[in-house]
């Protein structure tokens, strides 16, 4: 095995989880269009190992990955948006119990209602990144970051209990 | 609201913890071979156009060197005309290739946006005048042919490659306008997209 291929699997072990999830959210909780998009992400990842010198932190450069392979999705995702949302289903809920299955869905139905933009932002929050490290990703500065998430966060809560 | 936000951060990383043990997904030898798959179509549709259009370019050429090498020199142009705007067209997929490497996915989600929009304005603007003009040598480089080709076929033959061509054209101009059409959109979504970005909220 090369050494850049180790590399990628290090990386896919460590941050695929939050790929997939991240996909997930985009793609309203589809989770083979999720799938898709994830993949599309790792090739983004692996196309771009050789030119990662270490400017940003390791964690940010996945999410910008992540980010940037996302938006560039906006023009194929427009498709899908015909996909009925209540028929999604999501399949790491199979082993949970069915409030956690409730409340999951729920969630992933909320930020499938979003803006494409306010989808990502909200997800790298609920991720727990700071103000400045989403600011790093996506170019813009904190304070419009922050305000943003705070009507997100709003608009979140009212799709939610709109819902309840 | 704090408490309620605290709540979904909590069942996103439940969530995301259940993601960490799904075995289908810490199956390193099944994902790799699927990654490779994906990576290698990946690569073979960026090049689609260029393989397509240069099968097509060896299939004319090879046509008019091997079974129709015409003689006069107004068909030897128009021959000209038709290989040369087939090759412009590769050269100019070449370079819009090129240009979706540059799309650099490591950079800030508004630099590559911004990048984004810049290729789709180059789409923009060889899918305009420069495909129409290509089409047009094309075109007038079948009829320079077409007196030549008289000599050898029957009227009614002539009739029918000219007539086939006038329908191949239309198909592939109405192909061409719907191509457009969806770029356009595109670049209107990536333009919204930047603008939202930016948006500063009162």
């Amino acid at each position: 095995m090369n050494r850049k291929q180790q590399l990628f699997e290090e990386i896919y072990k460590d941050s695929y989880p939050m790929i997939l999830q991240m996909c997930l959210g985009y793609m309203k909780g589809d989770i083979d269009l999720a799938k898709d998009l994830s993949q599309e992400v790792c090739i983004n990842i692996w196309n771009s190992l050789e030119s990662f010198r270490g400017t940003s932190s390791y964690k940010t450069w996945i999410y910008r990955i992540t980010v940037n392979t996302c938006l560039q999705h906006i023009r194929k995702e427009k498709k899908a948006k015909k996909i009925a949302i209540d028929t999604v289903l999501y399949a790491v809920t199979e082993e949970s119990n069915e409030v956690d299955v409730e409340k999951s869905q729920s969630l992933y139905k909320a930020i499938g209602k979003l803006e494409e933009l306010d989808r990502l932002l909200i997800m790298m929050i609920l991720d727990g990144q700071s103000y400045d490290n989403i600011s790093e990703i996506m170019g813009i500065q904190s304070t419009n970051v922050r305000v943003k998430i705070h009507r997100i966060k709003k608009r979140l809560k009212k799709i939610l209990d709109n819902e309840e | 609201m704090k408490n309620e936000f605290e709540a979904l951060q909590h069942q996103w990383q439940k969530d995301k913890s259940k993601m960490e043990s799904d075995p289908k997904e810490n199956d390193m030898e099944q994902v790799l071979s699927t990654f490779q798959k994906n990576k290698t179509w990946s690569t073979n549709f960026q090049y689609g156009n260029i393989i397509i259009l240069s099968i097509v370019l060896v299939g004319i050429s090879a046509f008019f060197y091997f079974v129709a090498p015409v003689e006069e020199l107004l068909s030897r142009i128009g021959v000209g005309l038709m290989i040369g705007g087939l090759f412009v067209r590769i050269i100019i997929e070449c370079i819009s290739v090129s240009k979706t490497k540059k799309i650099n996915m490591l950079d800030q989600a508004l630099q590559t946006t911004e990048d984004t929009i810049a290729f789709y304005k180059f789409r923009r603007k060889i899918h305009g005048p420069i495909t129409i003009l290509i089409i047009a040598l094309y075109t007038i480089g079948f009829y320079m042919i077409s007196p030549e080709f008289s000599l050898y076929f029957e009227t009614w033959q002539m009739i029918l490659i000219d007539g086939s061509y006038v329908i191949g054209a239309i198909i592939l101009i109405l192909v061409i306008r719907k191509n457009v059409k969806k770029e356009i959109k595109i670049l209107s979504d990536i333009v919204d997209l930047k603008k939202k970005m930016l948006e500063e909220i009162v």
